[in-house]
């Protein structure tokens, strides 16, 4: 603490956490789709930002190219990214080999699809965003608090709660556990797997969409804005476990937190190697039960 | 050939609350077969995995002769000559039959990366030397045949002669075999039963066999262990065990002791 | 017969350069020094399965060695990038041992992040995102930037790389490599030190694509970040994959893919297109062909051979009759 008073004012510090927890918050929203789609079929979408990306454009060409009523531009940009997360789990996840590692392969492949695909389409300038709020800002008690930063950090804390009531309070979190771990007991279970597995990747894509628009209002609008974003997400995931639900979903907030900590410590270009540091100390001192991932059937 | 006896004191694992080995005292003589019986979830597989390495021992202690191995690793274990089977077979399914035979004699003395690299004399003679052993237990098992096939696409009980000549390619000293004849129909059970009398008949070595076949235990072992929720119920000769009330009670219940 | 056969393999692509343009001979040995680094990348993902995304950091370590030592003579370069590659294989390898999958793909992925960031900080040295200019390598009266020259350098070192993964192949050490990719268990029971093998690929893996890397900055002449950074790991990564993962001439095909198919795009002048036909061709691959383009040869092959054999069958059964 006493370095980060050094750099600046108690009313900076406090900025910073909020913006911090803010971004945590839309990691939150963002995790939150990964774990489920993690939990339901064992796979990890490399794409799953590239998703988010393309309904913020859809909705960007509704509303700035054709003028479409705002609120309708961006509901259909959220329905773009849930068919094409249902679509991406129909033909690709579906038909994966059965072989270590193909289904980081695929979507990586995926990745670079769509990710060159917008270029190509969109085109690869910088785009301004809807503002979404982060326009509008108050200072409370010296704090500069930015309705923007609210709503993320709100969405961020209904993701938490709302993904805890539904994996680990309702019927469907054990559904989407027994999915992945025995599909043909959870199909004697009388659960459809299929059909399950396919409307988890379509909530997905809500979650991508939602949680890139937002970011898209911070920064700018590209096809390439959700990447580093994305790496953050899978790296929260990381730490906490995706077979998990609180370690990783709060590890989302704690990597959010950290990000803007060290940056406005050791200046923004710091964050990658800090990032970087967080990873090795944890993989080093992590306990080894927790890293196992992907166990073979016990001897 | 061996010499070394295989000795467990008060052997105990336990996973949580569950004790799946517990309390085991046992010798196993030198160049002896063992059957190894008891109900599913007996713990006969976890008494593999503590004499192989596969787990941690809770308490007690391993010996084979005078020297303790309890903390071995396994890789350590393998390389004193302890191997062992897996109750599915665990083989490389897309390679062939030849590779995964070949993979077991990672126990000669190996030369270094770097001699095997740029293929150094010692890389040669260790090349030739491993060859040799692997196409000479390839015809011992009647294998060569099926050399140069992958393995997934053999019958199960192919694969399984092929996990048994991983394991024999080199001459080992305790072999832990868990039910070698699972999945087998009755013709393959006894083949399999004939192969391992034979194979231990040319050169011995101490087997631990996991086995649900009750005449394949009689006509392979020269000892039986029996047990039940972790513990040792009986132990002695096959037929003696086998009669036991305990070992009967365990596998058939109580309402069909006689 | 196959002593013969590579004489002549060997005689055709010696006499290659005098024969082509030299933009073709050029692009050949950048055909050749992508070949390199993806028969590293073969060796950890293809053949030990430990997904890396940061080969195209290691390639980049060997270009940017290259770049800053050109004072020293070439021997001692040489010596200098493997041991380095060496070393910066072993630090991505020591963390990441209890690793798999998503999460080894992740942390290989930060370091070559933190490579492409070493890097345009690093301005006053490596000239950040500019890049930096490298002068070339003297070879006798010539040197490696005269195409045909520069191209006979690559050969030599693509053909070792080629005759080392060969051998590789036939080790025990080989045998290793593929346990530890299908079954660690299997590996264990044998007494394969897990830990060893995995180091030993990622330091191997590092090697070639360093080596490849250092003869690319004195072929081309350039090195800048955007040649080392996340895209180029997946394109090496999509060469394993379209080739083939464990085969050596898969590892060919896929890297003259993705040096010649960008080119044809170029030249078609719609060098956007290319990441798009990348992406769909990993997806395509992955999902119909798992075992790549060399193994789908062969498996066609196998079954042309066998419809031949039972064609010959069939005549040969109907003369007598
Ligand atoms: N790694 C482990 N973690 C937790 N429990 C385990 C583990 N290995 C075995 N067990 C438990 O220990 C008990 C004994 O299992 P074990 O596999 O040794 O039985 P077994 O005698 O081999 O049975 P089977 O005939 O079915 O193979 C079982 O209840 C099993 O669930
Ligand atoms: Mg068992």
């Amino acid at each position: 603490m006493p370095a980060v008073l050094a750099v600046g004012s108690l009313g900076n510090t406090l900025q910073v956490i909020l913006g911090g927890l803010a971004t945590g918050g839309l990691y939150a929203v963002l995790l939150l789709g990964v774990i489920v789609v993690f939990q339901v079929s064992k796979n990890v979408n490399f794409a799953y930002g590239e998703l988010g990306v393309i309904g913020a454009f859809v909705g960007y060409v509704l509303y700035s190219t054709l003028h479409w009523p705002t609120p309708l531009a961006l509901a259909l940009g959220v329905a773009a990214a849930v068919v094409l997360a249902a679509v991406t789990d129909l033909t690709l996840i579906r038909r994966i080999p059965d072989r270590q590692g193909f289904d980081l392969v695929v979507t990586l492949g995926a990745l670079l699809l769509l990710t060159a695909g917008t270029d190509v389409v969109f085109g690869s300038a910088d785009r301004q965003y809807l503002n979404l709020f982060s326009d509008k800002a108050r200072i409370v008690g010296g704090v500069y608090i930015n309705a923007g930063d609210l709503l993320s950090l709100g969405l961020g804390l209904v993701a938490l709660v709302g993904g805890h009531l539904i994996v680990n309070e309702t019927g469907l979190g054990v559904s989407l556990r027994a999915s992945a771990e025995d599909p043909a007991i959870a199909r004697s279970m009388g659960i459809d797997v299929l059909s399950l597995r396919t409307a988890v990747w379509a909530a997905s894509g809500l979650l991508a969409a939602v949680a890139s628009m937002v970011i898209a209002s911070r920064l700018v609008l590209d096809a390439r804005y959700m990447t580093p974003v994305i790496i953050n997400v899978f790296i929260a995931g990381m730490l906490g476990g995706l077979d998990r639900y609180w370690p990783p979903m709060l590890a989302a907030f704690g990597v959010g937190l950290y990000n803007s900590l060290a940056g406005y410590i050791f200046g923004s270009d710091a964050s990658t190697p800090a990032l970087f540091i967080l990873v090795l100390a944890v993989l080093i001192i992590a306990p080894k039960r927790f890293l196992e991932e992907r166990h073979e059937a016990r001897a | 050939m061996t010499q070394a006896r295989l000795t467990v004191e008060d052997l105990t694992v336990r996973y949580g609350a569950l004790q799946a080995v517990r309390d085991i005292s046992a010798t196993f003589q030198p160049d002896s077969i063992v059957g190894l019986i008891g109900p599913n979830g007996a713990g006969k597989t976890t008494l593999l995995n503590a004499l192989s390495g596969f787990t941690d021992i809770t308490s007690g202690r391993v010996r084979l002769g005078e020297r303790d191995i309890t903390r071995l690793s396994g890789q350590a274990r393998v390389a004193l000559g302890i191997v062992r089977s897996f109750q599915t077979v665990r083989l490389l399914e897309d390679e062939s039959v030849f590779l995964n035979v070949a993979l077991g004699c990672e126990r000669n003395p190996q030369p270094t990366v770097v001699e095997q690299i740029f293929s150094l004399p010692r890389q040669w003679r260790a090349r030739r030397r491993d060859l040799a052993a692997t196409y000479q237990i390839l015809d011992t098992l009647g294998l060569s045949e099926f050399a140069g096939r992958a393995v997934a696409e053999l019958p199960y009980a192919t694969r399984r002669l092929v996990e048994l000549a991983r394991i024999l390619v080199v001459h080992p000293e305790v072999v832990l075999l868990d039910e070698p004849a699972a999945g087998s129909d009755r013709a393959e059970r006894d083949l399999m039963g004939r192969t391992l009398r034979q194979l231990h008949a040319r050169e011995p070595f101490t087997m631990i066999v996991v086995e649900h076949d009750v005449d394949v235990v009689r006509k392979l072992c020269s000892y039986a262990i029996a047990l039940d929720s972790g513990a040792m119920i009986a132990s002695g000769e096959p037929d003696v065990v086998l009669e036991n009330d305990r070992v009967q009670e365990a596998y058939f219940g109580v309402g069909h002791r006689a | 017969m196959r002593i013969a056969a590579s004489i002549v393999v060997m005689a055709f692509v010696g006499l290659l350069p005098f024969a082509l343009d030299s933009y073709w001979v050029f692009t050949l040995s950048e055909v050749m020094i992508y070949a390199i680094a993806t028969i590293g990348l073969d060796i950890v993902f293809g053949r030990a399965g430990q997904l890396s995304l940061a080969q195209a950091s290691f390639f980049g370590l060997g270009a940017y060695l290259a770049a800053l030592t050109t004072t020293l003579p070439a021997g001692l370069q040489f010596l200098l990038v493997v041991a380095t590659a060496m070393i910066a294989g072993a630090v991505v390898a020591i963390p990441t041992l209890r690793l798999s999958g998503l999460r080894l793909a992740l942390v290989t992925l930060l370091f070559g992040e933190l490579f492409i960031w070493a890097l345009d900080h690093l301005g006053s040295l490596t000239g950040g995102t500019q890049g930096l200019v490298v002068p070339a390598l003297a070879i006798g009266d010539s040197n490696s930037q005269d195409p045909t020259y520069g191209y006979m350098l690559v050969l030599f070192f693509a053909v070792a790389a080629t005759l080392t993964a060969v051998q590789i192949s036939r080790t025990q050490f080989g045998r290793r490599l593929l346990a530890v990719r299908d079954s660690e268990v299997a590996a264990r029971s044998v007494g394969i030190g897990l830990v060893r093998t995995k180091v030993a690929a990622f330091m191997l893996s590092a090697i070639f694509a360093g080596v490849a890397g250092w003869l690319y900055a004195h072929v081309v002449g350039f090195v800048a970040p955007p040649t080392f950074d996340l895209f180029p790991s997946v394109y090496f990564l999509i060469a394993v994959i379209l080739g083939g993962a464990g085969r050596v001439a898969g590892s060919w095909l896929g890297a003259a893919y993705i040096v010649l198919i960008p080119q044809a795009f170029s030249i078609i002048g719609q060098s956007n297109l290319f990441p798009i036909l990348g992406g769909g061709v990993l997806i395509l691959v992955a999902l119909l062909l798992p075992g790549g383009l060399m193994d789908g040869a062969t498996r066609t092959a196998g079954w042309i051979r066998a419809r031949y054999a039972a064609m010959r069958q069939m005549s040969s059964n109907r003369r007598p009759a």
